[in-house]
């Protein structure tokens, strides 16, 4: 595990490559204990483990192949920041994705307009051609 | 009583009993963290099981599962589909607080799907159930009011599917 | 003295008055000299941070303390030098346009500052500058004294924030006596809300629920809302979020205590509560609760 310290924060980064549902699960699984190790409740840190699962998942299914990072922040601001990347076909609608709604059929959309919701803070970089990153923040009040 | 094949995990699942069998029910324990193969094997297993032991309700025991992503909330509705078409009603148990919290947040609310506490709470249900089936096959009480765990009311079609079994000779 | 020759009277007046003049001269070099001293006494030995700087904020002279502040051992190795010589840009820069400001304006500025120096430290500073005058009254450079408040700064701040902590903690234990769950009669659990529902409050009156409702096995739930005020969208989704989890935990929420204004407002807003069982009080939703279970409600002695 990287360990950067710089006088006024301490953060640490945890990288996984996804390329296989096995990689997915491991990612959440230390995603939900690095949360918690951060002092987040049971309750929050379970939806930063949905997160990772769901864009972790996304990878799997459309690229293949791509990397989740997790990042803990523990400076004068505390936060998770889980960032997920792949170089796959890129999205071509990010709005629409991100406005989906929950349905049993699934699809792109559901979880990533669900990690949205469970999040605070949310973006998505997506070029054509190039891939996709992914970034999600959850404050630790 | 059936075990479940090792999961892609790479740690053996050794002859984890998995499903079982307890009067109209079958008991499922679902594992923590299962891949999507793991899934389709155990659904295989449930729908088989309950064709063999003519189930009338599919108990799917959460208590161990800790995370819950969209994947998970399409897993019980799949689940809970297939076995519909074969006469059983799906029942979740067990969902652990921090757990409801996501799939509230989601959205994933499993309309049309019973919920329960824990297994007592879906035995209990499961008799109430039959004494009043039992009693509606007999003409003792109106059929019409059978009502879901969501206040919708079962209606008749549904009813008239479910297996020979569940009739009483009349 | 325009006639080379004097008379001797005159002589002696001139002597007089030029012994006159050399016990004046004396006075006041005396008196200038004293000044001198009791200045070296003060710059020695003062512990705040005296210190003089001409128009281009370049020190004069400084006390011995602001030379051993910044590891000089003497305070002449100080002058010539100015702020940025001595801190890092982060304090050199507002301290050099708090001079300039003083010697343009003529007006002193008082301010606490922090000070940020060259080996990375950082401290607080409560500093005046004033003017200096020369004879004219031209302002020739400014005069500054800086005091360390340092450690009153640190206590100022962990008594905010142990002021903080109680607060917090105060607050913790009024949302514990805010959101009761009250147990019934078997598997019944009553839980009245009370005041405005915000996002924060919305969870942990889901928490406290999904708690109740495991600890007491509860299968109805009576959910009291005569106590909140304002019912809005917000609110609605909330509480309808929170009957989702209930049920999701296997039990079945009744609300009541919806006023006549709250009832609009539903309506109004377009709200679908078609799936919300309601009734209008705490009474009749104890008992619709309590035959759901089977119970009967009979007065004894009839």
């Amino acid at each position: 595990m990287a360990q950067i310290q710089t006088s006024e924060a301490q953060t640490t980064k945890e990288y996984f490559p996804i390329n296989s549902l096995v990689d997915v699960v491991r990612a959440r699984r230390r995603g939900l204990e690095i949360a918690q190790e951060m002092g987040f409740p049971l309750a929050e840190a379970t939806k930063i483990a949905v997160v990772i699962s769901e864009l972790g998942r996304n990878i799997e299914r459309y690229v293949g192949q791509g990397a989740i990072t997790v990042t803990a922040h523990l400076g004068r601001e505390k936060y998770i920041m889980i960032v997920a990347q792949d170089q796959g076909a890129g999205i071509a609608n990010v709005d629409r994705v991100l406005e989906g709604g929950y349905s049993t059929s699934g699809g792109l959309g559901l979880g990533v307009s669900g990690s949205k919701r469970l999040m605070d803070k949310f973006d998505v970089q997506s070029i054509a051609g190039v891939g996709t990153t992914i970034k999600a923040i959850k404050m630790l009040r | 009583m059936r075990s479940f094949e090792p999961s892609e995990l790479g740690e053996t699942l050794e002859t984890f009993t998995v499903v079982q069998k307890l009067e109209d029910l079958l008991l499922v324990s679902v594992p923590r963290d299962m891949t999507d193969n793991d899934v389709l094997k155990l659904r295989q297993q449930v729908l088989r099981d309950i064709r063999r032991y003519d189930s009338r309700w599919v108990l799917l025991d959460f208590s161990l599962v800790d995370i819950c992503d969209s994947f998970f909330g399409r897993f019980i509705h799949s689940t809970a589909q297939m076995a519909k078409l074969m006469g059983a009603d799906v029942i979740v148990a067990g969902l652990q607080d921090a757990v409801i919290e996501t799939m509230v947040e989601l959205g994933m609310t499993l309309p049309n799907i019973h919920a329960v506490l824990d297994l007592d709470d879906a035995l209990a249900l499961s008799r109430e159930y039959k004494t009043r089936e039992q009693a509606e096959a007999e003409g003792s009480i109106e059929p019409a009011d059978l009502s879901r765990a969501d206040g919708e009311s079962k209606d008749w079609d549904a009813f008239a599917d479910s297996p020979l079994s569940d009739w009483t000779e009349v | 003295m325009k006639d080379a020759r004097k008379t001797k009277s005159q002589l002696v007046e001139d002597l007089v008055e030029a012994r006159s003049r050399i016990a004046e001269l004396e006075a006041l070099a005396e008196e200038a000299l004293l000044d001198q001293r009791l200045l070296l006494a003060l710059l020695d030995d003062v512990p705040d941070k005296v210190y003089f700087k001409d128009v281009e904020s370049r020190f004069i002279r400084a006390s011995r303390s602001t030379a051993e502040a910044h590891g000089l051992s003497d305070p002449a190795e100080v002058v010539g030098k100015t702020d940025f010589d001595l801190f890092t840009e982060e304090h050199a820069r507002p301290a050099f346009e708090d001079e300039q400001e003083v010697i343009r304006t003529g007006q002193p500025v008082f301010k606490e500052e922090k000070e940020t120096w060259l080996d990375g430290r950082e401290t607080w500073a409560s500093t005046i500058k004033l003017p200096l005058h020369d004879r004219e009254g031209k302002i020739i450079g400014t005069l500054g004294i800086s005091r360390d408040v340092t450690d009153q700064k640190r206590i100022e701040a962990e008594s905010l924030e142990l002021q903080q902590e109680v607060v917090d903690a105060q607050q913790r234990a009024i949302q514990e006596l805010s959101t009761p769950v009250i147990p019934v009669l078997e598997g019944v659990i009553i839980m009245p809300l009370i005041g405005s529902i915000d996002t924060l409050r919305a969870r942990d009156i889901m928490r406290k629920l999904l708690t109740g409702i495991r600890e007491q096995r509860a299968k109805v739930v009576i959910l009291d809302v005569t106590g909140v005020p304002i019912v809005d969208s917000g609110v609605a989704a909330h509480l309808n979020k929170t009957i989702q989890a209930a049920r999701l935990k296997g039990a079945r929420t009744i609300v009541v205590g919806i006023s006549d204004a709250v009832a609009e407002t539903i309506v109004d807003l377009g709200l679908d509560w078609s799936g919300i069982e309601t009734l209008s009080d705490l009474q009749t939703g104890l008992r619709v609760a309590l035959q759901g279970m089977g119970f009967d409600l009979v007065r004894s002695g009839e």
